[in-house]
C-alpha cells in the first residue's frame, strides 16, 4: 500500500479503500472517489483531521473497533491517512445516514399528517400514543387530550365490555387485518356522537414494545350512499312492475272512458242521479289514467313531453281538479301566487299530479285550510318555490323520515306511492321536495324547481321561436306536425 | 267536409274499437274498425280511409307496418298512433314511418276528437 502510494505519487481513495476492506462497494467509493491526496502536505492535513476524528471516534466508540484489523502492516503516515480516510468515510456515512434518517422522519411525518384516514397508535396497555390531524378532526379531540388515554374513549360505551378482550387478543397474536370485518364498526366522537367506521389494524415493533396502528375511516356517507343505491335498485324494479301494471290497465281504462262517454251522449233520458254517477265514474277514470301515465313516466321508459309552463296555472288546475272532491271535506284554499314567476320546463301532467297528491294528502290528514304559495326561491334566481301548507294535525318526526319511501302509508287504504311518485317526478324535473311539520300545527311541503330563465338545458329543449309551441292541451302526445 | 271523413280504427281491443266507432260516428264521421293487421290492410286497400287511428301494440308488432302501408298506399292520409305502453323506440319508429301524432293510452275522447279535427283540417 505504501508502495502504491509512492509509485503513483497519488493514491486515489478508491484504490486505498479497495485494498483496505477487500471490497469495492461502488456506492461507498462513489461517495469518495472525487478525493485524491498528495504525498506531502495532505498527509499532515490528514493527520490534523485525524486527531479531531480520533476524538470523535473515541466518543462514538463504534468506528474505532474497526481500526486494528485494517492497520496491521501500515506505517504511521499511511496508517494515519487510512485512519483519516476511514474516519472521514464513516463521518460522511454517518452524516449521510443522519440526513437520510431526517428525511425518512420527515416523510413519515408527512404520511402521518396528510393521511385522509385517522391514524391512532396504541401501546400494549391500550393507551393512545399518537393521533394524526385527520384523526383529531374525525374524533373531535386535540392530540394532547387523547395521548395517554385508553383507546376505549373512542369506542362507544356499549362495546367497552368486549373491546378490552379483543385488544389483548390482538396484542397476543397480532396480524394486520380489518377490524370487525363484515360488520359495522361504530366509533365515538368527543361529543358522544357516533360514526360508522372502517378500521384496519396493524402492528409495528418499536424499541419500547409493540404498537397497534389503527387506520380509521368515516364511512357513514358511503354506507348511506350504498343503502340509497340498493334502495334505488329495488325502486327501479318496482317501477318496472308498476309500469307493466299501468300498461295492462290502459286498455280497460280506455274502454271504460269511451263507454261512459257514450252513455252520457246517449239519446235516452238519464236521471240526474245517473248522470251524476257517470260523471263521477268519468272523473275517476281520468284520475286512474293520470296515475297510470305517471307510472309509465316513473319507469323512465318514455319521459313525458315537456313544455314551458306556468306553475301558477298548474296550481289552479290542480285546485280545480281536486276542488269538487274536496268540497265534501269542507276544504278551503288560500293562495298567494307570484304572477311574475318565470316558467318551468315541465311535464304538466306530472307536476299537476304532484300538486293533486299533496292537496289530497292534506285533505286526508284532516286539514280544513290549505295555503298554496309560489315565489322565487330565496337565494337562487334560477329556482322557484311552491309551498303547500295545511292546518292538519302535522306529521310526527318518525313518519317524516319514511314519508317518501315507496309503499309507506299511514292511510288505511293508501298505496304508499303518492309521495314517492311525487318526489320522483319533482326530481326528474331537477327539483327537490321537502317537508316540515310541527305536531299539531300542520305540515308544509315545499317544492323547489329550476326555472327556464336560468336553465340553459331547458332553453335548448324549447321549440324555436318561429315554430308554434307544441299543443299544451295534449300533454301525453308527441307531435310530428313539423316532420311531414 | 271533415264531418264526412272516413276513419279506420285499428285495435285488438274489440271493446275499444266498438266504443270509438260509435263515439266518432256520433261526431259525424264514417267509421270502420279492424282488429288486426290483416284486416287493417284489407280495409286500407278497400276503403281508402281519410284518416287512420291505429294501436301500435298489436300482436306481432304490426302497428308500425300498418303505418307504412297507409303511407305507401295513401300518401296524404293522416295517421294517429296510440299505445298503452312506451316501449322505447316504438313511438319514434311510428313517427319515422310517417305517423301524424302518437298518443299514450288511455286517450280522452275529447282529446281524440280534437286531434282528429286538427289532422283532417291540414
Amino acid at each position: 500500500m505504501t508502495c502504491y502510494l509512492g509509485a503513483r505519487g497519488k493514491a486515489t481513495v478508491n484504490s486505498l479503500m479497495a485494498r483496505n476492506d477487500g471490497s469495492n462497494n461502488p456506492a461507498e467509493s462513489g461517495a469518495l472517489n472525487h478525493l485524491s491526496i498528495d504525498r506531502g502536505r495532505p498527509i499532515r492535513i490528514a493527520l490534523y483531521y485525524a486527531v479531531g476524528a480520533l476524538i470523535w471516534i473515541a466518543i462514538s466508540g463504534r468506528v474505532l473497533s474497526l481500526m486494528p484489523a485494517h492497520s496491521y502492516a501500515l506505517n504511521l503516515s499511511v496508517n494515519t491517512l487510512l485512519l483519516y480516510l476511514v474516519v472521514s468515510h464513516y463521518t460522511k456515512t454517518i452524516r449521510i445516514s443522519v440526513a437520510a434518517q431526517e428525511e425518512a422522519l420527515l416523510r413519515a411525518r408527512g404520511y402521518f399528517e396528510s393521511a385522509v384516514e385517522g391514524i391512532v397508535s396504541v401501546d400494549s396497555a391500550g393507551m393512545i400514543c399518537q393521533l394524526n390531524p385527520h384523526g383529531q378532526e374525525l374524533f373531535g379531540y386535540d392530540e394532547e387530550e387523547l395521548v395517554g388515554q385508553p383507546i376505549e374513549v373512542l369506542v362507544p360505551q356499549r362495546f367497552h365490555y368486549r373491546h378490552g378482550a379483543h385488544r389483548d387478543g390482538f396484542f397476543k397474536a397480532p396480524k394486520s387485518r380489518m377490524m370487525g370485518r363484515g360488520m359495522e364498526v361504530a366509533a365515538r366522537r368527543k361529543d358522544g356522537s357516533e360514526f360508522s367506521a372502517e378500521i384496519s389494524l396493524n402492528v409495528v415493533h418499536t424499541r419500547s414494545g409493540k404498537l397497534i396502528i389503527a387506520f380509521v375511516a368515516d364511512i357513514s356517507e358511503r354506507l348511506v350512499m350504498e343503502r340509497e343505491a340498493r334502495r334505488n335498485e329495488t325502486v327501479d324494479a318496482l317501477a318496472a312492475v308498476a309500469a307493466g301494471v299501468a300498461h295492462e290497465l290502459n286498455n280497460p281504462l280506455a274502454v271504460m272512458a269511451a263507454r261512459i262517454e257514450l252513455m252520457l251522449l246517449s239519446d235516452q233520458d238519464l236521471s240526474a242521479q245517473m248522470r251524476d254517477d257517470l260523471l263521477v265514474l268519468q272523473k275517476n277514470i281520468e284520475r286512474a289514467s293520470r296515475i297510470s301515465h305517471s307510472m309509465l313516466s316513473i319507469a323512465r321508459q318514455r319521459p313525458g313531453v315537456r313544455y314551458a309552463m306556468d306553475m301558477n296555472v298548474a296550481v289552479e288546475e290542480a285546485m280545480l281538479i281536486v276542488g269538487p272532491e274536496a268540497r265534501g271535506g269542507m276544504l278551503r284554499y288560500e293562495t298567494n301566487l307570484d304572477r311574475s314567476l318565470p316558467e318551468v320546463m315541465a311535464e304538466p301532467t306530472g307536476l299537476e299530479q304532484v300538486l293533486i297528491n299533496l292537496i289530497l294528502n292534506a285533505r286526508d290528514a284532516g286539514a280544513r285550510l290549505i295555503r298554496i304559495e309560489t315565489a322565487r326561491a330565496p337565494g337562487s334566481a334560477a329556482h322557484l318555490q311552491l309551498s303547500i301548507s295545511d292546518d292538519g294535525p302535522g306529521i310526527k318526526s318518525d313518519v317524516i323520515a319514511k314519508l317518501f319511501r315507496p309503499f309507506f302509508t299511514t292511510k288505511p287504504k293508501g298505496t304508499g306511492l303518492g309521495l314517492w311518485l311525487s318526489q320522483r317526478i319533482v326530481q326528474d324535473h331537477g327539483g327537490s321536495i321537502k317537508v316540515e311539520s310541527v305536531a299539531g300545527k300542520g305540515a308544509t311541503f315545499t317544492i323547489t324547481l329550476p326555472t327556464i330563465d336560468e336553465s340553459s338545458a331547458a332553453r335548448a329543449a324549447l321549440p324555436a321561436r318561429d315554430e308554434p309551441p307544441a299543443p299544451p292541451q295534449i300533454p301525453a302526445a308527441r307531435s310530428n306536425q313539423s316532420g311531414r | 267536409m271533415a264531418a264526412q271523413a272516413k276513419i279506420l280504427i285499428v285495435d285488438d281491443e274489440r271493446d275499444l274499437v266498438d266504443a270509438y266507432v260509435r263515439l266518432l260516428e256520433r261526431s259525424g264521421y264514417r267509421c270502420v274498425g279492424a282488429f288486426d293487421a290483416n284486416q287493417a290492410i284489407q280495409m286500407i286497400d278497400a276503403e281508402s280511409p281519410d284518416l287512420v287511428i291505429t294501436d301500435l301494440s298489436l300482436p306481432d308488432n304490426s302497428g308500425v307496418e300498418i303505418v307504412r302501408r297507409v303511407r305507401a298506399k295513401l300518401p296524404v292520409t293522416p295517421i294517429i298512433v296510440m299505445s298503452g305502453h312506451n316501449t322505447p323506440g316504438l313511438h319514434e319508429a311510428a313517427q319515422a314511418a310517417g305517423a301524424y301524432i302518437s298518443l299514450l293510452k288511455p286517450v280522452s275522447i275529447a282529446e281524440l276528437r280534437r286531434v282528429i279535427g286538427e289532422a283532417l283540417a291540414r
